[in-house]
């Protein structure tokens, strides 16, 4: 009975959380750095592999040049979005008016995935050789483990990033004050981009590594979404910590609905978990209540 | 007599949000080694004044801003700051997730500028910052906050100086050292322009006073000669 | 005004003209024709905009769940027709109600948290409502959806033929618009405004904010199931393809682009995003790109839409109570020193480990006139601030003529009488001149006794606010005038006590006397005012007691002549190192 629980929902509950975990950062790395976050998000992450997609079908390029290609697509993607409808507004996150711009980048972005394809669903040709590592009852396919590995990579990655280095400090900075950092000679509009810049690292690793769960299709991105919204929001949006853990609840959530309920219910269960965060801790685990500055 | 093209002149500055008029027709001017004094009652447009000048709020087109020989109305405010004109914004503006060292070395530096050389002088100048340096600059209190804010203003090497308010909410021991601050600062050879709504700071460092009223200069002093409060008085009653 | 022109003014008259050209051109061109079909379309597509400019228009929330109103509409008239044979009038109307309590679930849970909390459970709820749809397969018709949706008018008579049909849609139009006119012309209309142009203002007048937001979301939702509704009669059928989030970003972009908050700027939006598809028909998939591109474009070049007036006319209210002052003939107040009316007892606040006001006491009498002056810094606003409750104290009380304050919000400090302006005016940009002070009168505290409305406009009037200027809208006066009105309206509201946060700044001299004299009036009749000044001028010309505040604390406190004599003021006021 052990066994089940861990083959059907620990394990599995583990490999999906980190899709999640991943998701949750990208939001988090644009809004330190911004106090926004981008409705097109998912789009960045859904443009990488449907990219690569394009170049191994319709040009039949190798693998890796494929991958190089994706990588390639969603940074172009996220640096296009936050030049032209994100910068305009980092003085003014507080109005929302990002939301709407964002917004109007996914539906173009979205649209514009149905054109190499039609629209059709495909799957995603590049992944490991199908194959498990077993050790006693624990059971990983390579590309369960790619994922994981991906979370970690990424974590460590980012760690670096925000405590060790200049930048990384620098890109803090702009987010808690951009007059105040203007006055010093920084500059929140090109620290935006360099956030836009990293996210969209993030975002070609998760898609990537994750597309070959999923079929690659326009609508991926929005899929991911809101999910990862939700993962974000629980874990306090901002927080890199956060990101991962509120990863781990949802997708544990979700891998438990699938095994124990129907994976029809997903949205609701997620939706539901989430407005019962609202009623009781709106900031997530590591957020902070706004102060009210009158 | 100090090298006028060095320091900072304005003309015809003018601040603008929508109908509502701030700031019109200000002109002055700060050369390096002196101390420039504007006060005025709340509402007057001080710091409008002065986000005017560090390019944090746009000027009005009439604007003409002249600093070490170069004509930067046009310019965005970090570029501003990289050339020189430091910017001390009004309520102790500092990054309170990053520690004090942090904020500190965040700063650009110039190539070729020693690091070391810079925290040493900061912090000769701020002694009480040396015990909170790996505090979180958010846990620190008012007046250590102010000092860090001046700080770091400091570590990008400005040769102009803006503060705005910097003694507001600070004991009067604190302002003492705002002052002896300020002072030694014009004595290295900077040029200062502290914008304040009370008198007490401005008059002890401030070489000529700009009385400001309305978005206008009401009268221009000398402190040592005139006394700053009655020449302020109609003013702003104060 | 003429008979005709005030045909044409209103909504129903220019509205029931429109409407009744394009039931004609509808028959004209067939029912059947695809001109046709669009043009019905875009009319639904105008209702459920018009429902959306509730939340998102006039109370600025951005709401993204208009596409799962919309479908929840469409579902439920679907099901009540086919499977429990109701007429079209009845499954219109339980369309709509059950949209309005999909809003106030939608609102409920999220309403204090923002707009990025509202957004992000609106966006999740029509992604909800997909798997809704395809879980209760069997009442649904899972991804396939259901056909052959009709029914009759009413209970027991033969089916609707598509014309009549289309003639229902057109007047279904007509009559959301009117309705939505006459909303947005009344208090309700002015009050979901205020609260999106100034939150705290608004709560200053004494307006709270959840339930609005969760009212607003309810009327949005219910407008917009309605739309679904008739959307499913037009088209016979339902199915889950044409309800999703593109629909609740188009729905937005028609109110966004429109003129968000406006009366015309819904239904302009759907002309205008209705007109894409229709001169776009051959080319079905450039139209989501320019729908972004749209939005995109919306947002960075033409923020307030396509219709910029957001303000709108006052219906009645105004005339009626300008007399009742005269009528009850109210003598001044007598100023009673030993019933103190408001009563503040060791005041505490911090705000990150910093202490920025302790031990504050003082009370307030009748009528009387308290000055609180300090240096910027000494917590003087905080003072302010803490006493209406826009945050609480951490130590000590407030009490209101016997009834203790702290703790409570602003909105219900302010119910209780309380009035404040803020050192930044806090108005409502959409509004006009008369819609805010309309506003304010319908939030009175305790009627109009001791206020009267014709000192304040006569004030008004002094300071360049005639009479014939008050249509003017907010966001158009000069820093002046702001001020003055901002002081008329807590005064309108007739609040036993005025805070009034440096009132006076950026005031010419003249402005400040006519301020004096309102002063001195509200005074006489029996208002308590604190004022935070800097202006002693003012402060010696007005207050009856000054209390001098450094460092979080009150340093000092007496008359005003005393004020220039005590050396403890010199030295911390005047500062003298």
């Amino acid at each position: 009975m052990l066994a089940n629980v861990l083959t059907d929902l620990v394990l599995p509950g583990l490999v999906a959380g980190c899709i999640y975990a991943l998701v949750a950062t990208g939001f988090n790395v644009l809004d330190i750095s911004t106090r926004t976050v981008s409705f097109a998000y998912g789009d960045y992450i859904m443009w990488a592999p449907m990219a690569a997609l394009i170049a191994h079908t319709h040009l039949h390029w190798p693998a890796a040049l494929c991958i190089l290609v994706g990588v390639a697509a969603a940074g172009g993607v996220a640096l296009l979005v936050e030049y032209v409808a994100v910068r305009p507004f980092i003085d003014k996150p507080r109005e929302f008016v990002w939301i709407l711009s964002t917004l109007g980048a996914s539906v173009i972005l979205q649209r514009s995935a149905f054109l190499p394809f039609n629209g059709e669903q495909r799957a995603f040709p590049i992944s490991l050789p199908i194959g498990f590592f077993r050790l006693g009852v624990f059971s990983f396919s390579y590309q369960d483990l790619l994922v994981i590995a991906a979370a970690i990579v990424v974590a460590i990655g980012l760690y670096v990033v925000y405590r060790r280095t200049h930048l990384g400090r620098v890109l803090v900075a702009v987010g808690e004050d951009p007059d105040g950092a203007r006055a010093l000679g920084i500059s929140p509009e090109k620290m935006s981009q360099v956030s836009a810049l990293l996210a969209s690292v993030v975002a070609a690793i998760t898609g990537l590594v994750v597309a070959p769960f999923f079929l690659v299709s326009p609508h991926l991105g929005f899929q991911l979404l809101f999910i990862g919204f939700a993962a974000a929001t629980f874990g306090g949006l901002g927080s890199i910590r956060g990101g991962y853990i509120g990863g781990f609840v949802v997708g544990f959530l979700i891998q438990a609905t699938g095994v124990y309920g129907s994976s029809e219910w997903t949205y609701v269960v997620v939706f539901g978990t989430l407005l019962v965060l609202y009623s009781v801790r709106p900031w997530g685990i590591y957020g902070v209540p706004p102060a009210r500055a009158v | 007599m100090s090298d006028k093209s060095a320091g900072l002149e304005v003309s015809n500055l003018g601040v603008r949000y929508g109908a509502v008029v701030a700031v019109e027709n200000v002109s002055f001017e700060v050369v390096p080694g002196q101390c420039v004094g504007i006060v005025g009652a709340n509402g007057a447009g001080k710091t409008s004044l002065l986000r005017g000048i560090g390019g944090l709020t746009k000027a009005s087109a009439e604007t003409r801003l002249r600093f070490r020989g170069q004509d930067i109305e046009k310019w965005t405010a970090v570029n501003r700051a990289k050339a020189g004109l430091g910017h001390v914004l009004e309520h102790r503006h500092i990054f309170p997730a990053l520690s004090v060292h942090e904020n500190l070395d965040i700063v650009p530096r110039k190539p070729g500028v020693d690091g070391a050389a810079q925290f040493d002088r900061v912090l000769a100048l701020f002694p009480e910052l040396h015990a909170s340096m790996r505090k979180p600059a958010g846990a620190l209190s008012g007046g250590q906050q102010q000092f860090l804010a001046f700080g770091r203003a400091l570590m990008a090497e400005p040769s102009i100086l803006l503060l705005d308010e910097p003694t507001t909410g600070l004991a009067p021991i604190l302002v003492q050292r705002i002052a002896e601050v300020v002072l030694a600062l014009v004595k290295e050879g900077k040029g200062i322009l502290i914008v304040e709504q009370a008198l007490s700071v401005v008059e002890v460092t401030a070489s000529v006073v700009h009385i400001l009223s309305h978005g206008k200069f009401f009268a221009t002093i000398d402190p040592a000669r005139v006394s700053l409060a009655e020449a302020a008085h109609k003013a702003y009653f104060l | 005004m003429s008979a005709l022109k005030r045909f044409w003014g209103s909504p129903l008259g220019h509205g029931s003209i429109a409407a009744a050209l394009l039931i004609a051109a509808i028959g004209h061109w067939g029912t059947s024709s695809y001109l046709a079909y669009m043009v019905l379309l875009v009319c639904i597509y105008g209702i459920a905009a018009l429902g959306l400019n509730v939340p998102a228009g006039m109370l600025g929330q951005l709401s993204l769940g208009q596409g799962a109103a919309f479908g929840l509409g469409a579902y439920a008239a679907a099901v009540l027709a086919m499977d429990y044979g109701h007429s079209v009038i009845v499954c219109l109307a339980l369309a709509t109600l059950i949209g309005g309590v999909l809003g106030v679930i939608m609102a409920a849970p999220s309403a204090r948290l923002g707009v990025m909390a509202l957004a992000i459970v609106s966006l999740g709820f029509t992604l909800v409502m997909q798997q809704l749809i395809i879980l209760f397969r069997s009442i649904t018709g899972g991804a396939d959806g259901r056909y052959g949706l009709t029914a009759p008018l009413l209970q027991g008579q033969v089916k609707m033929s598509p014309d009549q049909l289309g003639a229902l849609i057109v007047l279904v139009l007509l009559m959301c618009y009117c309705a939505h006119w006459y909303f947005r012309s009344s208090t309700v209309g002015r009050t979901l405004i205020a609260i999106r142009d100034n939150e705290i203002g608004a709560a200053s007048l004494g307006i709270g904010t959840y339930a609005w937001i969760v009212f607003a979301y309810a009327i949005g939702s219910a407008i917009g199931a309605l739309a679904g509704a008739c959307y499913a009669f037009l088209n016979v059928s339902v199915n889950p393809d044409s309800f999703g989030t593109p629909l609740s970003v188009l729905f937005l972009l028609m109110v966004i682009a429109g003129g968000a908050g406006t009366q015309f700027g819904p239904l302009v939006g759907s002309i205008v995003v209705g007109l894409i598809p229709i001169l776009l028909s051959a080319h079905p998939n450039i139209q989501p790109f320019l729908y972004g591109a749209f939005l995109i474009l919306t947002v960075r070049l033409m923020p307030r839409g396509i219709i910029r007036r957001s303000a709108a006319p006052v219906y009645g209210y105004f005339r009626g109570n300008r007399s009742r002052e005269a009528a009850t003939g109210l003598s001044p107040a007598v100023r009673d020193a030993t019933a103190p009316v408001l009563e503040v007892k060791g005041l505490e606040r911090h705000f990150a480990g910093i202490t920025a006001i302790k031990d504050i006491s003082f009370s307030l009498a009748k009528g009387e006139v308290v000055a609180i002056i300090g240096p910027n810094g000494s917590g003087k606003t905080t003072v302010l601030n803490t006493i209406c409750g826009i945050y609480p104290p951490h130590g000590g009380s407030v009490v209101l003529n016997g009834r203790r304050l702290d703790g409570l919000s602003l909105a219900k400090i302010a119910s209780a009488g309380i009035g404040r302006t803020f050192q930044v005016p806090r108005l409502f940009q959409g509004l006009s001149v008369k819609e805010t002070l309309v506003l304010a009168q319908q939030r009175a505290h305790g009627g109009f006794a001791k206020t009267n409305v014709d000192t304040i406009f006569g004030f008004l009037a002094q300071i360049g606010l005639q009479e014939q200027h008050f249509q003017r809208e907010v966001r158009e006066l000069p820093h002046g005038q702001l001020r003055m009105l901002e002081i008329a309206l807590a005064a309108l509201r007739g609040a036993d006590i005025l805070l009034l946060d440096e009132c006076a700044a950026g005031l010419s001299a003249h402005e400040m006397d006519l301020m004096l004299v309102l002063l001195r009036k509200l005074a006489k009749t029996g208002t308590s005012i604190i004022i935070v000044e800097h202006h002693l001028d003012l402060v010696r010309a007005i207050a009856d007691k000054v209390y001098v505040m450094n460092i979080g604390r009150m340093l000092w406190s007496g008359k005003p002549e005393a004020l220039e004599e005590s050396a403890e003021v010199r030295a911390a006021y005047l500062g003298e190192i």
